[in-house]
């Protein structure tokens, strides 16, 4: 487990300084795959490092499961050493000079005192894990970028930490790569059972990834929760938009009961499932995914629909992407292949009730 | 909440809210500004604080020197001379070596390959050495040139000199031409092609494109390269000594010298003139660091490899590749020539048959039989290789604060080391003498004042090699061996020390090569029992010694060829992987 309290770290500017983590607290539970989502420049790298011990925070603590390993307050803090965590860096920080085994066996070799016969056996293991046997006299400047991630995560792994901490570790690759390590990284993650910290921008990452997602935007964490909730029901404007893709349409509450109501919006009105608390009168932004949003040919009965011009169709192989204007405002749709969509035809989209996403303005 | 527990007692480290939290790395960074303050901003303040009182007792604040120094008749004329001198020998060095690098980086004129290393050379022959070869060539009694321009043409008068202003300039700028040269190449190469690609593309003629956007983008980089030039110009003493004092044409480094040649020494006024030069100096070296600046900004491709678009000069690169090789003449083949055949002859004679029946092998066991030569030869390996064990040992630690650590200050470091950058030989020369005659440490004369002179000196160069290094060695490199167990000391010996050996490799031996050829500060720090090699060809020189300096100058240049050669192996070895 690793939790974090009331974070703070500044960083000197050109004038004054940056607070590039503004107080941000929450706990990874034991076992999980956390991790910290949002844009560069957002605080996630700063606080993978705070949590390493790469930096040190102005204010805040940081636990290991019952160990506080840095707190501004009580005036500990253990230098990243001897924290006991496994890292893979974003430029893998493979060492030049060393082989396959020398990158391995590093930190058997700095910390504890194993005979070599150990270390030699332990590396054994850890490079079959990742599958990089017999590759241990290679030069590490002779892998490929694939091979490379892999001896970064072998070398995280070899002390048997605690927590692993992983910062961008899928961004250097290419597309197909990226997704291959996706797969095995889930796989090792969870046959170990070692409690995960992941840094990434890239939301379908994380969202294929993790049991814990935390959206991260200019230092402040906006909504912890598992892919699905996130994706699902955002919390707030910035979560929905970064999150997949989103249309979103300011409204005003027209009327409220209890978990439904209906809202105004330029494209006509809409009935949806409010969020606890709103009250008629609310301003809100309406949330509707592309893929939510059903498209007929022939005006179908019943509520939410609204009449619509096909403007753009794009046929993508998996899904085709329409851009439908409605009343002027422009919305994305997203849908099967099979189906056909006529540029400048008429129209009508179909939005189910609880499909729809409410957030306060 | 529960109280910390700990994994092993120790492992807290704890520090005062407020006040200075004393690490290693701030005890370390403090010694290092100590020392380095020391070294370069104490001999600073003597220079100037010596410019400024009188000598005699008792001492007082006097802007006399100064008053004599600028009162002379020949004031105007030094101030010219030195600036024409200094302008010319750049303007000749420049346009050399521009040509040459676009000839050899971007036409495809035939044995480029080779010419590049071929041309470096005489970045390592000693100046002295190369301004004698040059006299053997243009002197009017004896200059081989001269001599074989008269049997040609039935000349009544030889047509050139060796003792004028312009041969001056010629000289120096030929020498450090190849500095042009590289420089300029480095330049041309780190230019995108896909920047003229794309002016070719939006219509702009080869003329327009070169007129607009390659000479735009070079712009920067021509301007800082001409100011280093016109620095090193206005630094140079072996020229003006052995050229222009004969021909009575002074310039700032040969007043120095003057000054400090009289008796009793006039160090107010040789540190008047020494503030002059610096001040110069120092306006050269600040257009320069911002000009770079100003190229850094237009390097738009970082290492990425990409070759430049070379042109093909069809018929005409036969035209380039004889200039190349008339280049390698006046600068290799021509002086070293001369500096041979004068080795092996018992007197001076001119090329012939008659001559090469007498050539001999007597100089070089005679030179050996001063015992004074024995002597600097030993003095110059024991301080090139000490300057070079601390500059580097030095500098990989202040480099590593500079650029790896966030020490609040560490800007002042980085200025300290790389201040050096502005003083010429002679003028460090004036500002040790000025210490250590001053202050009560009795090491004037001996090999430690020329040692401290060498390690000031080439502070700068050491910094350069292990700050370029270091900015290369990602800093998680570090951060993976410090989340993988490894303690600060680990941290150092294991990945940033391995990391960097080839930088230290490289960057001594270049200390050691510049140590051997220095001879600006050495002519005025050495003393009997501390002689150098560079201070004794010099001498030898001026005591006639002709065919001695040869022979000895023909051993040095083989042994500092040997040494750059190693150099340019260690740097390709171990410097290009990664």
């Amino acid at each position: 487990m690793v939790r974090i309290e009331g974070l703070v770290k500044r960083f000197p500017a050109e004038r004054g300084e940056v607070r590039a983590v503004n107080g941000i607290s929450f706990t990874a539970p034991a076992g999980k795959f956390f991790t910290l989502l949002g844009p560069s420049g957002c605080g996630k790298t700063t606080t993978l490092r705070c949590i390493a011990g790469l930096e040190r925070p102005e204010e805040g603590e940081v636990w290991l499961g019952d160990v506080l390993v840095s707190s501004v307050g009580r005036r500990v803090f253990t230098p990243p050493n001897r924290r006991a965590m496994g890292m893979v860096f974003q430029s893998y920080a493979i060492w030049p000079h060393m082989n396959v085994f020398g990158n391995v066996a590093f930190p058997l070799q700095v910390g504890d005192r194993l005979s070599r016969r150990a270390i030699a056996s332990r590396v054994q293991d850890v490079l079959h894990l990742v599958q990089l046997d017999g590759l241990e006299d290679r030069p590490a400047t002779k892998l490929s970028g694939g091979q490379q991630q892999r001896l970064a995560l072998a070398r995280a792994l070899i002390r048997g930490p605690q927590v692993l901490l992983l910062d961008e570790p899928l961004s250097n690759l290419d597309a197909k790569l990226r997704e291959q390590m996706r797969v095995e990284l889930k796989m090792l993650q969870r046959e170990m059972g070692i409690t995960t910290i992941y840094v990434t921008h890239d939301q379908v990452e994380a969202l294929a990834l993790s049991d814990i997602v935390a959206v991260m935007h200019e230092g402040h964490i906006l909504q912890i929760g598992t892919p699905r909730e996130i994706y699902e029901r955002p919390a707030n404007p910035f979560v929905a938009g970064f999150i997949g893709m989103a249309n979103t349409l300011s409204g005003r509450v027209v009327t409220a009961s209890d978990a439904s109501g209906e809202v105004q919006t330029p494209c006509g009105s809409l009935q949806c499932a409010l969020p606890a608390g709103m009250r008629a009168g609310d301003e809100v932004l309406v949330c509707l995914r592309p893929e939510h949003i059903d498209v007929a040919d022939v005006p179908p009965g019943g509520s939410n629909v609204w009449e619509g011009k096909v403007e753009q169709a794009m046929f993508l192989g998996d899904t085709i992407d329409g851009h439908i204007s409605v009343s002027g405002q422009r919305l994305r749709v997203k849908i099967h292949p099979s189906r056909t969509l006529q540029v400048d035809s008429r129209v009508y989209l179909v939005i189910s009730p609880e499909r729809c996403v409410v957030i306060p303005h | 909440m529960q109280e910390p527990a700990l994994t092993h007692p120790g492992e807290v480290i704890l520090r005062p809210r407020f006040g200075v939290r004393l690490s290693p790395v701030h005890l370390l960074t403090g010694g290092a500004v100590l020392l380095l303050t020391y070294l370069t901003l104490v001999p600073l303040l003597f220079l100037l604080y010596g410019s400024l009182t009188s000598t005699r007792d008792p001492v007082t604040f006097t802007f006399a020197n100064y008053v004599r120094a600028y009162t002379d008749a020949g004031s105007f004329r030094l101030l010219a001379n030195s600036m024409v001198y200094a302008v010319g020998a750049a303007a000749i060095s420049f346009v050399t070596g521009t040509l040459l690098a676009w000839m050899s980086e971007r036409t495809n004129t035939p044995l480029r390959g080779l010419f590049f290393s071929l041309s470096l050379i005489p970045l390592i022959i000693p100046g002295v050495l190369f301004t004698v070869a040059w006299i053997f060539l243009l002197s009017p009694k004896i200059g081989l040139i001269n001599v074989f321009l008269m049997w040609l043409f039935g000349l009544e008068h030889p047509p050139f000199t060796s003792y004028s202003l312009y041969a001056m300039m010629w000289v120096d700028g030929l020498h450090y031409s190849p500095l042009a040269f590289l420089l300029m190449s480095a330049a041309f190469r780190s230019m995108d092609p896909s920047l003229e690609e794309s002016a070719l593309m939006s219509g702009a003629g080869l003329r327009q494109t070169f007129s607009r956007i390659t000479l735009r983008l070079a712009a920067p980089a021509m301007a800082s390269a001409f100011f280093i030039l016109f620095v090193r110009a206005l630094e140079t003493f072996e020229v003006p000594a052995l050229l222009g004092l004969p021909a009575g044409i002074q310039v700032f480094t040969s007043k120095i010298w003057l000054a400090t040649r009289r008796y009793p020494p006039d160090f107010g006024l040789a540190g008047a003139y020494a503030s002059s030069l610096l001040l110069l100096t120092s306006i050269g070296v600040y257009f320069y660091s911002r000009l770079t600046r100003e190229t850094q900004r237009f390097a738009t491709v970082t290492g990425k490899g990409f070759r430049p678009r070379v042109i093909d000069l069809g018929r005409w690169r036969y035209l380039t590749a004889a200039f190349l090789l008339l280049y390698l003449c006046l600068i290799v083949l021509l002086p070293l020539f001369v500096l041979l055949w004068n080795s092996l002859l018992p007197f001076y004679m001119p090329p012939s048959i008659e001559a090469l029946s007498s050539l001999t092998l007597s100089n070089y066991p005679v030179a050996f039989k001063f015992p004074q030569t024995v002597r600097a030869i030993r003095n110059s390996i024991v301080l090139a290789l000490s300057s070079a064990a601390i500059v580097m040992l030095l500098t990989s630690v202040v480099a590593w604060i500079v650029v790896k650590s966030r020490i609040r200050g560490r800007w002042l470091l980085d200025n300290l080391a790389t201040l050096p950058v502005v003083f010429p030989g002679l003028v460090m020369g004036v500002a040790l003498m000025l210490v250590y005659l001053t202050l009560p440490v009795p090491i004037y004369g001996t090999l430690w004042i020329l040692l401290i002179a060498y390690v000031t000196r080439f502070l700068p160069y050491g910094m350069r090699a292990c700050s370029a290094s270091l900015v290369q060695i990602h800093r998680e490199l570090e951060e993976a061996a410090q989340v993988s167990g490894a303690s600060p000391g680990a941290q150092f010996r294991r990945i940033v020390l391995p990391l960097l050996t080839p930088a230290l490799l490289a960057g001594g031996l270049y200390v050691v090569i510049v140590s051997i050829r220095e001879l600006g500060s050495s002519v005025l720090l050495w003393g009997p029992g501390a002689e150098v090699f560079s201070v004794i060809l010099f001498d030898l020189w001026q005591t006639g010694l002709v065919q001695e300096v040869s022979a000895l100058g023909i051993l040095l240049t083989v042994f500092l060829f040997v040494l750059a050669t190693t150099f340019h192996w260690v740097s390709h070895r171990y410097g290009v992987r990664r």
